[in-house]
This record gives structure tokens, C-alpha cells and sequence, in this order.
């Protein structure tokens, strides 16, 4: 025997009503009012706490009554069934949507989790099969039909991230009654696998100076990069691997140039350069002067290439030694602010340099923002529901066997009702009745 | 004869005892009430429906011929309407009350009184307050009885001390008292205080008011009974304990009637369901049957 709606014997908790009804009805007593109690006090009393037969009865009735109603709204399943029964059929919805590409806690893409995990519950199921889906929610109805022709335990299983709008609550109503639901969420965590598609890299090599990047397709910059021309490779390496760290920039209206060593017009840029003038210019160097990265990477073990005194110095390294300073440019020149780096631009100090001043310039994205939105798990509780058997002769799902418990309450009822007339009847005596007994 | 619920339901208590006096009239042409003095004043011819008591035989055997006696009546009559209006008369809560029963039984009794010529006074207890008006005779003096009566509710406890023994000690001279109440309460006090008046020369009655439900007790399941006049409560399973109540109200009345006949005082039970007027013509008929009263004709006849 099973029950499709177990959570209704909360309902028990009614019996507590004819219960305290019965143990404090007899105190709440109607009044009557008599001329005097001298009479009734010589009469002999009767305990007020003694109960009645019939009292007890309709008490045993009431509780009766109550029990017989919320058993009928769990709505029973008599049906027997073979072991190999209660191993479920299951039809595994698999959410292949491009969200599911995001990696997980462990560092796999969630899809990857989630094939895995759809394939050990079909391993485990009776029979079932794997539908891949973009759209889980528009795929629930198809897989209830399947479900529909199959007897015994049956499963509806969806393994998603559950991104708000995979599945909703209409989906569910598709689902024939019987038929359990269970949802699995594979979480994804962190930054897209194809935010960095390229892989870009930058290798250190053993000394931690020099790096060999392995370029990336997008090189765009909201900087404007100031090298030799001789280090025009590892310019755009540098550029390459930052684009794949830094924020994509949405817009920037100011006109930075980065100058490197070497350029062939930094020297004449130096003597043009003005006093940071204008509040953009300190909270850009002040950007550039907290960037962790920029302070972390000073390249002391090797002779440093001249760093001029032009403009403010920032990101001091390890060694109290400057990595760049930044100074306003000269009318005319089309930049609005110039850095001038003391490092070479192959070097890691020289491409923490210039991550610093793209990110400086860059409006900062939190990350949180760009998560997706999912279902909350509370909601997915509630869709959630236990598989109940299904009669193998392919009966209607929805049994009849609560109501004979309906019809039994009915009964019940009827009965209560005339045990309580037929009290009333006793206890109410017309005047002529009373002297009939008395004369007798 | 009207029925005990149209006459209690009559707001003016004059119009309900002049109602029911009425109706006593229709049936009976002898007055139960009779002073104690009268002197002979003339003779007239006989009229069909004089009392044969009163016809002149020595005047008959001398001439043939028939002449009712007539007497002046000398000394009016004094009665004393001592009503109980304690809380226990508030009975039942819906319906006739033993109360306003009571009221029009006394308020006929005055009606009837004043109209024969005689005198009549009244002592109410209502709780703590006692409510006197002197015997006298006369329409001005009956309006205002009944209006006292009719501003008075029941409340509080019944003294007969201060009921029946007061009342008889204002009637100054021996006269008539007649009793209303339930007598539920002091049921010994109350039979020496009666005894105690009629040994006095008074002409004692005691007109013992009764609800139906008193006496037949309908009620069952279990009920919290509240005294009216004490207001404690009591919680009984009804039905249990009705027969023996029932026996026990049985004995009650049996008690106070037996002690009314054996202290010469008249007893009448007056049920609030029977019309006061049937209910006081039985009582005066008795009365009027009874010997030993003292007597005076009727004016009709005299």
C-alpha cells in the first residue's frame, strides 16, 4: 500500500479537536438559572467528569471521521507489486544549453558532470534513456508520454544548472500523476571556458624575466601601446595575454599612451610631458599605484633601463624602485596622460604594467553581475515529487481508492449525526412527556 | 377567562387585575372577604337571587309575605398583601415570571377589596429594600399600590420576619394577610411566622406561586444551575437527578400545605400557567366554602 499525497496526514493533527472537546465540553455546561438550589442540593448528584457510554462512542466516531478524510486526501494505492518493479524506469532530460559549458567546484564543464551523473542513474534505472536538450522544460512533456507507457516505479529526472527559465512550473503540470520528478543541479562555478579560448599564456622563463606568450586572437586594447619597433612581438604578446585577464573595456573616452623604453619618440614625449593637472589623472595613478600585480613584479637581479623623472612615479617594486611614473601630455600630441615605463615591454613587470593601465582605465565588472541567473533550489523542491507504482495491467493513475474512504467518512457522518438526534431526543422532554412519567 | 400569558403580558397592572376581577364577578356574586361588624338597618322586598340566608322567616310566618334583611356595614375590612419579591421570584427567564404573576394576583386581590369598600395595604421585600403602604380604601390609594408594585423588580433574599410578621404587626388590628411568594427560602421561619400571625386573630392565607418548570423539571444533559438569589452554581447532569428533584418538589408542596392546614392558615398553589383568574376564584370559592370566616354580605344581597 502506497499513498500519492503523504504530506496530507498533517491533517491528523485534527483529531486533537473532538479530543479536547470531549475532555472540556462537559465543563463548558449551559446555564440555567433556578429559583433555588436548596432542592437540587438534597438531590442526589451525579459527578460531572463521568462519561457517558454514548459519549465515548461519539467521541470514537468524530476521531473516526477525521481519520477516515485525511487518509481519503492521501490518497491511498492498495496495489501490490515484484521487486523488479520498485527499479524505475527513468527518462534523463540533459541540459546541453550553452551555461552548461561553465566549469564546476572540481574545474570540469558542468555538462561533463552532468553526462556523467545521467549515465549512472540510467545505469541504475530498470530502462530509460538520455534525452540531450537545449531546452529541458519544452522536452518534459514528450518524456511523461514515454514514461506513460511504461508500469511500475517511473522517474523523470532533469540534470541542469537550471537557469531561470529552463524549466517552469506549466512544464510540470504535463507530468502524468504517479510519475515522479526528481531535479539534479550541477553547479557551475567561475568564468566561462570560452572567455579564454585561445589559451593564452605567458611562460616565465627560469630566471622569471623574460616570457613567452602564446598570442590569443583579440589584441585589442584601450591603450595605446609605445614600443621599439624591435619589440613588436612581444608587444603584442604582452597585449594578448592581458586581454585575457583584464575587462574588456565598454568605453573609454580617455587617450592613454604607454611608452617603452625605446620608442623612438619617448625622449622628445619626456620633454613635453605636464604636471598631472586634472582629478582623472590622480585617480588613474592611484589606480595604477594599489594594482597588486604591478607591485609584485620588480625585476631588481637586472640593470634597470633608465626611468625618467618625468610625471609621478608609481608602483614602486619590492625595492623602492619605480616601474613607471605617468605625467599629463602636451597639447597637440593626442593623448591625454602618458606612462612611462621603466620596464621593457617583453619582461613580466612590463605586461603587469600595462594590465595596470588597462584595468585602471577600465570600468571594473564585478563578476557576480555577469553570473547567470538560476531557479532557486526552493522552487525545485517543490516541482520534486516521489514516484508512486503503477498497476502493471495499466490502470488510471488516478486510483479510486480514496474514495471509499470519502464514501466511508460520509458514513461516518451520517451516523454521528443520528447518535446526537437521538440524544437530543432523550434530553428534551416536552412537559406532557414528564407527567406521563411522573403519573407512572 | 383570559390565559395566564395575555394578563401577564398586559403592561398596566390596573387594567390586568380589573380584567381578571371581572371574570371573577361573571361567576360569583359573594364577596370572600367579610368585616367582622354589622348592624341591622332595614328590610326590603324579596328580590329573585337574594340568599335565603338573609330572608326574614319570622317576619314570613307573620305576614306571608317575603323581605330580605339589610345591614349597615359598621367596620371596613383591612387587608394585608404581603408580597415576596425576592430574586428567586425572577423565574423563569423567559416567559410568565412567578413575579409578575405574583403582581397581578395581588393587584386583583386589591381591586377586589378596595371595590367592596374595604381596606388594603401592602408589604413588598425586594432585596434590602422594604416597600410599605398602609391599609387604606379607595381608587387614588388602589393606582398608587399598583404603581408601587409595578416599579419593583426582584432581588435579593426572602426574610419572613420581615415579610410576614412586619406585615401583620402594620395591620394594627386583626384583619386578612394574605402571603405571596414562592416559600422557597427559610421554609421552617416561614411556617412559625404564619402560625405565629394566625394565632394572633389574623386571617391568615398563603398563596404559594409555582413556574412549570419548578415543578416538572424538563431539563437534561449537563447544565450549570445558578441560584438566583444566591448565585451559586452547581454543575448536575439534569436528567440524573430529575426524579429525585421532582420527589423532592413534591414533598416541598406537600410540607407547605400540610403545615398551612395544620396552622389554620388557607393554602392555594398558584401555577403561573393557569389563568389568575381561574386561579383566584378557586381560591376565594374555598375560601368562601371555608367556615369559620368572618362574614359579611354582599352588597347585592344585603
Amino acid at each position: 500500500m502506497s499513498w500519492l499525497n503523504p504530506i496530507a496526514f498533517v491533517g491528523l493533527l485534527a483529531l486533537v479537536v473532538p479530543i479536547l472537546a470531549h475532555l472540556f465540553g462537559r465543563r463548558m455546561a449551559r446555564r440555567q438559572v433556578f429559583p433555588s438550589l436548596r432542592l437540587l442540593r438534597d438531590a442526589r448528584p451525579t459527578p460531572v467528569t463521568r462519561s457517558r457510554p454514548s459519549d465515548l462512542l461519539l467521541l470514537v466516531l468524530r476521531c473516526a471521521i477525521v481519520a477516515a478524510a485525511v487518509a481519503a486526501l492521501a490518497q491511498p494505492r492498495w496495489s501490490s507489486s515484484t521487486p523488479a518493479a520498485r527499479v524505475p524506469v527513468r527518462a534523463i532530460l540533459l541540459d546541453t544549453s550553452a551555461s552548461m559549458d561553465r566549469l564546476t567546484s572540481a574545474g570540469t564543464p558542468a555538462r561533463q558532470s552532468a553526462t556523467t551523473l545521467a549515465r549512472a542513474l540510467l545505469d541504475s534505472a530498470r530502462e530509460g534513456m538520455i534525452v540531450e536538450t537545449g531546452r529541458p522544460g519544452a522536452d518534459i512533456a514528450g518524456a511523461s508520454s514515454w514514461l506513460g507507457g511504461h508500469s511500475g516505479l517511473r522517474e523523470l529526472v532533469i540534470v541542469s544548472d537550471f537557469q531561470a527559465g529552463a524549466v517552469a512550473d506549466g512544464d510540470f503540470a504535463q507530468v502524468s500523476a504517479g510519475i515522479g520528478t526528481k531535479l539534479i543541479r550541477v553547479a557551475a562555478e567561475g568564468l566561462p571556458v570560452n572567455v579564454n579560448p585561445a589559451g593564452v599564456r605567458g611562460d616565465p622563463d627560469s630566471a622569471g624575466t623574460k616570457a613567452t606568450w602564446a598570442v590569443g586572437n583579440d589584441t585589442g586594447l584601450a591603450l595605446t601601446v609605445l614600443v621599439a619597433d624591435k619589440d613588436r612581438d612581444a608587444a603584442r604578446a604582452s597585449i594578448a595575454a592581458i586581454r585575457a585577464i583584464a575587462p574588456r573595456p565598454s568605453r573609454v573616452s580617455r587617450r592613454i599612451a604607454v611608452a617603452f623604453p625605446g620608442h623612438a619618440a619617448r625622449d622628445s614625449m619626456v620633454k613635453q610631458a605636464t604636471r598631472l593637472d586634472t582629478a582623472w589623472q590622480g585617480d588613474f595613478m592611484l589606480s595604477l599605484r594599489r594594482n597588486a600585480l604591478l607591485a609584485s613584479s620588480g625585476e631588481r637581479a637586472f640593470a634597470m633601463p633608465p626611468c625618467e623623472s618625468a610625471g609621478a612615479p608609481v608602483a614602486l617594486d619590492m625595492w623602492g624602485q619605480a616601474v613607471a611614473t605617468v605625467a599629463g601630455a602636451a597639447s597637440g600630441s593626442g593623448y591625454d596622460a602618458i606612462v612611462f615605463a621603466c620596464v621593457d615591454v617583453g619582461t613580466v613587470a612590463g605586461t603587469a604594467l600595462l594590465h595596470a593601465a588597462e584595468s585602471a582605465i577600465t570600468p571594473v565588472v564585478q563578476w557576480r553581475e555577469m553570473e547567470p541567473t538560476v531557479v532557486p533550489d526552493e522552487l525545485l523542491q517543490r516541482w520534486e515529487r516521489p514516484a508512486v507504482e503503477q498497476a502493471p495491467h495499466g490502470e488510471d493513475d488516478t486510483s479510486p481508492d480514496g474514495r471509499w474512504l470519502w464514501l466511508l467518512a460520509i458514513a461516518l457522518l451520517l451516523l454521528e449525526e443520528w447518535l446526537k438526534r437521538r440524544d437530543r431526543s432523550v434530553s428534551v422532554l416536552a412537559p406532557s412527556e414528564v407527567k406521563r412519567e411522573r403519573v407512572a | 377567562m383570559l390565559s395566564a400569558d395575555v394578563v401577564t403580558a398586559i403592561d398596566d397592572l390596573e387594567l390586568a387585575a380589573r380584567l381578571v376581577v371581572e371574570g371573577l364577578r361573571a361567576g360569583s356574586h359573594r364577596s370572600p372577604f367579610h368585616g367582622y361588624s354589622s348592624e341591622f338597618q332595614q328590610h326590603r322586598p324579596y328580590r329573585a337571587g337574594d340568599d335565603l340566608k338573609y330572608l326574614d322567616w319570622k317576619l314570613l310566618a307573620r305576614t306571608d309575605r317575603l323581605y330580605t334583611r339589610q345591614f349597615r356595614e359598621t367596620t371596613s375590612m383591612s387587608v394585608m398583601l404581603v408580597l415576596d419579591g425576592s430574586a428567586s421570584m425572577a423565574f423563569p427567564e423567559s416567559g410568565v415570571t412567578k413575579w409578575r404573576y405574583a403582581t397581578v394576583l395581588a393587584a386583583s386581590l386589591a381591586h377586589l377589596v378596595v371595590s367592596q369598600g374595604d381596606a388594603v395595604g401592602l408589604l413588598a421585600i425586594t432585596g434590602d429594600r422594604r416597600t410599605y403602604l398602609p391599609a387604606r380604601g379607595g381608587r387614588p390609594h388602589l393606582r398608587s399600590l399598583m404603581a408601587l408594585m409595578d416599579r419593583m423588580t426582584p432581588d435579593g433574599t426572602w426574610s419572613p420576619a420581615r415579610g410576614i410578621a412586619r406585615g401583620a404587626e402594620l395591620l394594627k388590628r386583626r384583619g386578612v394577610v394574605i402571603v405571596l411568594s414562592d416559600f422557597q427560602d427559610a421554609e421552617a421561619e416561614t411556617h412559625r411566622e404564619l402560625r405565629r400571625v394566625a394565632s394572633h386573630g389574623h386571617d391568615v392565607a398563603m398563596l404559594q406561586v409555582v413556574a412549570p418548570d419548578e415543578s416538572t423539571f424538563p431539563y437534561r444533559g449537563d447544565l450549570e444551575f445558578e441560584d438566583l438569589e444566591t448565585g451559586e452554581r452547581r454543575l448536575l447532569d439534569a436528567g440524573s437527578i430529575a426524579t429525585s428533584y421532582r420527589q423532592a418538589f413534591d414533598a416541598f408542596l406537600s410540607r407547605s400545605r400540610d403545615n398551612a392546614v395544620r396552622d389554620r392558615v388557607d393554602y392555594a398553589l398558584m401555577r403561573t400557567d393557569v389563568p389568575p383568574g381561574v386561579a383566584l376564584r378557586d381560591f376565594l370559592m374555598k375560601r368562601g366554602a371555608k367556615p369559620g370566616t368572618h362574614h359579611v354580605g354582599s352588597r347585592e344581597t344585603r
